[in-house]
């Protein structure tokens, strides 16, 4: 019999198999391994990066921080996942460099960012934010500003100005992006009066507020505006409401809509502020009303303020206080309306201009407060609003005869033109 | 010296109509009809000051069947629930003036971001722990059963009907 040359590979198949000697069935326990390898290799790569990724996002987290011009930062923890993309950062920080006090001027207790999973697999990044427990702190009038703190602002507004408040310019620059939803929950924002040795504080509570449709291109909004709302209290005792919508992408300049409304708020609560400031103590309810207006440069916007049942009362002993109280309390008795259960003193101040150069105008409020004393009070809410606009520039006296005409609807606002 | 003039002028003008009320401290009204014939809207400040008035401006944000869809979707979503919201200024326990949606009780249709309205989207943002302003958001919509493109302009009004 003629021996027959037997290949290694040919010794490990099955003596009954028929296909044994078939090439396709040698490389099989071959590939299998193959495969078998990467997986595991794949397996033990994704587990490494698992385990790695947090205190990677941990490193750069950090990191971030510390580039921040002016202030140091530190956080919790942070936790990152790939599926759905997420990133979750805790006990966030912010403090200003050389605050004697070492308070926060940022303090969130946790952010959850993330993107759209969906979205990406048509090429779009689209992400979003939540806020839960963020506390802002803001230092009016502040003098020890660290340099570096001082410079950065410098340069962001020389940003700003060199693009000539044109968003969709800035915008441009960065990457193709939606931000689908900012939202804050019980959020604080503190306002301190650096000035005064007392630091008198303001501060807006319980704030929620939503962001919606932020894009940085025009073919990535949802074919509807950027969206804010906003509910808030004002030292305890006054709801604040905003409403606004925005086209940011809009040629030239940004467009915007809306309003904002405090109610409610007691005057006694501002005490602190008035103190420091004025010398008195008052007393009443403020309401306010704003609406703004704004496209292709031009602005167009109205404030007003109601006072119900004002009183003033002096802050200390002081002949000087107790005077201006005095003046303060027979000013708000002359100026308020004789509406049964109300004593309001109301004025509306109309701003019309350029958006760089808003001009708020003198004589239609001077004159809204005297319609409101003596001719036809001014309603809650903003019916009264916007204030009209004169077709042409009046002069005083027939700004005031019409103003005070009861048959009129009150005082004009100026053309800026 | 134009700022002193100007705030001169305006003293005096105060001071003139200040003059023209009538000695026992009542205003004397231009038209001839006594003060208590006010509108009776005016005699009293509002009950409750939580939700917003809505500015012109603001309701042109909308569009024109744009809150009539939410009002019903509103209804549909809160039917049958109870939808009870605090007032903040109000104080204390939710009354049955605070009571919108549940109870066989709809969001009338009215097209206008009312105080029904507001209070019946803060029940219904509650309800699904999405933040409470009472105020549209396109979270909101959405979980309603509405795109925003149904409720919100694309462009603002501002850009609609310029800037006066």
């Amino acid at each position: 019999m003629p021996s027959r040359a037997i290949k290694p590979y040919e010794v490990t198949a099955h003596p009954g198999d028929p296909t044994a000697d078939s090439p396709r069935h040698r490389r099989k326990p071959l590939v299998k391994r193959v495969w078998f390898w990467l997986v595991l290799v794949a397996v033990a790569l994704v587990i490494a990066v698992r385990i790695a990724l947090n205190p990677l996002a941990a490193h750069f987290t950090q990191r971030g921080l510390d580039s921040i011009t002016g202030y140091h930062g530190s956080f919790g923890s942070v936790a990152v996942s790939v599926v759905p993309p997420r990133y979750r950062v805790t006990d966030l920080k912010l403090i200003q460099d050389g605050d004697e006090h070492q308070e926060p001027a940022v303090y969130v207790k946790t952010l959850d960012a993330g993107l759209v999973g969906r979205k990406l697999f048509k090429g779009q990044l689209v992400a979003s934010a939540s806020l839960q427990d963020a506390k802002f702190v803001v230092k009016v009038g502040q003098t020890k500003v660290p340099p570096e703190a001082k410079e950065a602002a410098d340069k962001a507004k020389r940003e700003v100005q060199k693009d000539n408040l044109d968003l969709s310019k800035t915008l441009s620059k960065v990457v193709p992006l939606r931000a689908d939803r900012i939202e804050l929950r019980q959020g604080e924002v503190v306002m301190i009066d650096a000035t005064d040795p007392k630091l008198p504080r303001l501060w807006v509570n319980d704030i929620e507020l939503v962001l919606d449709n932020l894009a940085t291109r025009r073919r990535l909004d949802e074919n509807v505006p950027l969206s804010l709302t906003l509910r808030g209290v004002v030292q305890r005792t006054g709801v604040l409401k905003v409403m606004a919508a925005a086209d940011v992408l809009a040629d030239d300049k940004p467009a915007f809509t809306g309003q904002a409304q405090l109610s409610g708020l007691k005057l006694e609560s501002l005490y602190e502020w008035a103190a420091a400031k004025a010398g008195v103590s008052p007393h009443g309810t403020l309401d306010a009303f704003v609406n703004f207006n704004s496209a292709k440069g031009a602005l167009s916007g109205n404030v007003k303020v109601m006072v119900r049942e004002a009183k003033l009362e002096p802050a200390t002993d002081k002949v000087g206080d107790e005077l201006k109280a005095k003046i303060g309390t027979m000013a708000l008795k002359v100026l308020s309306d004789r509406v049964e259960g109300r004593e309001a003193v109301g004025a509306t101040l109309p701003i019309r201009g350029q958006l760089q150069s808003p001009d708020a105008q003198v004589w239609p409020t001077v004159l809204s407060v005297v319609r409101n004393a003596f001719v036809d009070a001014i309603d809650w809410g903003f019916r009264d609003l916007p204030t009209p606009t004169a077709p042409e520039r009046q002069g005083l006296l027939k700004q005031a005869a019409e103003g005070l005409d009861k048959k009129e609807p009150g005082p004009k606002a100026q053309p800026t033109k | 010296m134009h700022r002193l003039i100007s705030i001169i002028c305006a003293a005096l003008v105060t001071l003139t109509l200040a003059a023209c009320a009538h000695p026992n401290g009542e205003r004397r009204d231009p038209s001839g009809t006594d003060s208590n014939e006010r509108p009776a809207a005016k005699a009293r400040p509002p009950k409750r000051l939580e939700t917003m008035s809505t500015s012109k401006t603001t309701q042109q944000m909308f569009k024109p069947e744009g809150l009539k869809k939410l009002q019903a979707a509103l209804s549909q979503n809160l039917d049958g629930k109870e939808a009870r919201v605090g007032d903040h200024n109000a104080g204390g326990p939710p009354t049955d003036d605070t009571k919108v949606g549940g109870n066989g009780k709809p969001v009338e249709q009215t097209n206008k971001l009312d105080r029904q309205t507001q209070l019946a989207l803060q029940a219904y943002q509650k309800s699904q722990g999405l933040p409470e302003t009472g105020l549209p958001d396109y979270e909101t919509l959405r979980r309603l059963g509405l795109k925003p493109e149904e409720v919100f302009e694309h462009e603002l009004p501002a850009e609609r009907h310029g800037v006066k």
